[in-house]
């Protein structure tokens, strides 16, 4: 008799996150260029200076799962 | 003299009372239907295993560690309001929104880990010899719909209360982005939680993209922004006084924007108005030592701090360096960066020189409204130039090392763009 274990667990693996950063990278850093359409115009509060900072960041990240999964592939 | 003391809003006290009542009577229910389990169920073949007992009494630890942190939660809104009215100042809002809305979140997933119990209970007991009778399972059921009714009705009157602190303080007066960042960041985090107990993947990226974005436009919308309209009311009467200070001289010439030779302060920038229409740059002899005056009698004129001064300081700040160190070349690769990227004040900035005539061409010029103001004040428009096209007259001067004036300031696509046209002064008739 055996009983599966509820444990809890993240469901997203460094490949999914991989994916994510490199979606949101792009969304962010299409975000500040379209932002620049809008400067002179009402409501336009965002300071896209900082959101393609937050895009370029992602970006980094990105790039360190990738480089893990390199290392792990070299490594095994 | 007395102050007015914030009314103390006893809805807003009574509201979490009540959600901490009702969170207590669903603790009890819930001790109730666990004695179910531990002492009823025995008596139907139920057999004792770790396998079992150690999943269960982790879900019902945490559904009693939500249930208290919850109430602890509504306790602490409680008290702050009541410290706050105590101290005889306004409670804020954003601490009370988010006490009652961490709370609401702890109550939800209490229920959530509910429902992950009774799994265990409805499937994982068969299996270890539990014999289905109504005997226990009535109560049981009984007592199960009472805790998830009794923390759904919590859950509810928390949300009233959230509702009532909105309308208490309207939450009209926060920012747009703001409010839908903190919307955002919890329905995000709810999310990410159900996606660890679900281990729903499509949970988890919704989560993630709330997070993420509701800290983005915290971070990026975390700067004052002033309205223009605000800003306009600061900038005119300054403007308007030395509108009328240079009819009342009846200086009629066209600014001219020193550089450092003519001052005694290198860092500092002054324009040059002659009583002539048409005059050429003084001497810096004999403008050196008298910067600070606004009088000249050789040549007749005025010297003033051009209204763009302070701009010329900020870009120099953003830039990292000072125009006196730069040449030409540099600010016509770097200013319009500064513009464009640090300043947000124009869609495109291009500076072109050719002999000694530079232009600047802006375009979607962010300050638009002030700029069409500015332009009903006469002698500051025609004589010294706006704020932005002095700032950048003041920039020419100090890396050019020469005199600048501006020579045309033309504005189109409805008040949009600008082109202004300097001319440097190499060559200052007079000097040897």
């Amino acid at each position: 008799m055996c009983l599966e274990r509820n444990e809890l667990a993240f469901p997203l693996s460094l490949w999914d996150l991989s994916l994510w950063l490199a979606a949101s990278s792009i969304e962010l850093l299409v975000t500040s260029e379209v932002l620049l359409e809008l400067i002179g115009k009402d409501n336009a509060r965002l300071n896209r200076t900082r959101i393609r900072n937050v895009g370029i960041a992602c970006t980094v990240l990105f790039f360190v799962t990738i480089a893990l999964r390199i290392l792990d592939v070299v490594l095994s | 003299m007395q102050f007015q003391t914030p009314s103390m809003s006893k809805v807003l006290l009574i509201l979490p009372l009540l959600v901490v009542g009702l969170l207590a009577v669903s603790a009890v229910v819930y001790i109730r239907l666990d004695n179910i389990v531990h002492t009823e169920l025995y008596r139907f073949e139920l057999e004792f295993s770790s396998e079992w007992a150690e999943n269960y009494w982790a879900n019902s630890w945490l559904i009693l560690s939500f249930l208290a942190a919850a109430a602890s939660l509504m306790l602490f809104s409680v008290v702050y309001l009541l410290a706050s009215y105590g101290a005889k100042t306004a409670p804020n809002r954003s601490t009370v929104v988010l006490l009652l809305l961490i709370g609401a979140c702890a109550a939800i997933m209490s229920m959530v880990l509910f429902t992950r119990l009774e799994t265990i209970v409805h499937v994982d007991l068969y299996q270890f010899g539990l014999q289905f009778s109504e005997e226990w399972a009535i109560p049981y059921w009984f007592h199960g719909r009472l805790f998830l009714g009794l923390t759904g009705v919590s859950v509810i009157v928390d949300c009233v209360s959230l509702a009532y602190t909105a309308r208490v303080w309207p939450i009209i007066n926060m920012a747009r982005e703001r409010l839908v960042a903190w919307v955002l960041l919890p329905t995000g985090g709810v999310s990410l939680l159900l996606a660890w107990i679900y281990e729903s993947a499509i949970s988890a990226f919704i989560g993630l993209g709330f997070v993420l974005w509701s800290l983005v436009l915290l971070y990026a919308g975390s700067k004052r922004y002033v309205e223009e309209s605000m800003l306009a009311t600061l900038i005119l009467p300054p403007l308007a006084n030395l509108d009328r200070l240079l009819e009342h001289l009846d200086c009629k010439g066209r600014a001219i924007f020193l550089p450092p030779e003519y001052l005694s302060d290198f860092e500092s920038c002054r324009a040059y108005i002659s009583v002539e229409r048409k005059s050429d740059p003084p001497k810096p002899e004999q403008i050196r030592g008298k910067e600070n005056g606004v009088l000249l009698k050789e040549p007749p004129g005025v010297i003033l701090e051009p209204p763009g001064a302070d701009l010329t300081k900020l870009l120099e700040d953003r830039l990292g360096t000072k125009f006196t160190r730069v040449d030409l070349q540099f600010l016509q690769s770097h200013l319009p960066r500064i513009f464009v990227e640090k300043l947000q004040l124009a869609k495109s900035v291009e500076i072109s020189v050719e002999k000694d005539r530079v232009k600047v061409a802006i375009d979607s010029y962010a300050l638009k409204d002030i700029y069409e103001k500015i332009r009903g004040l006469a002698h500051v428009y025609n004589q010294i130039g706006s704020p932005a096209a002095s700032a950048i007259g003041c920039a020419l001067a100090k890396s050019s090392g020469k005199p600048v004036s501006i020579e045309d300031e033309v504005i189109s696509r409805a008040g949009r763009s600008l082109t202004i046209e300097y001319r440097i002064w190499r060559n200052v008739p007079g000097e040897k």
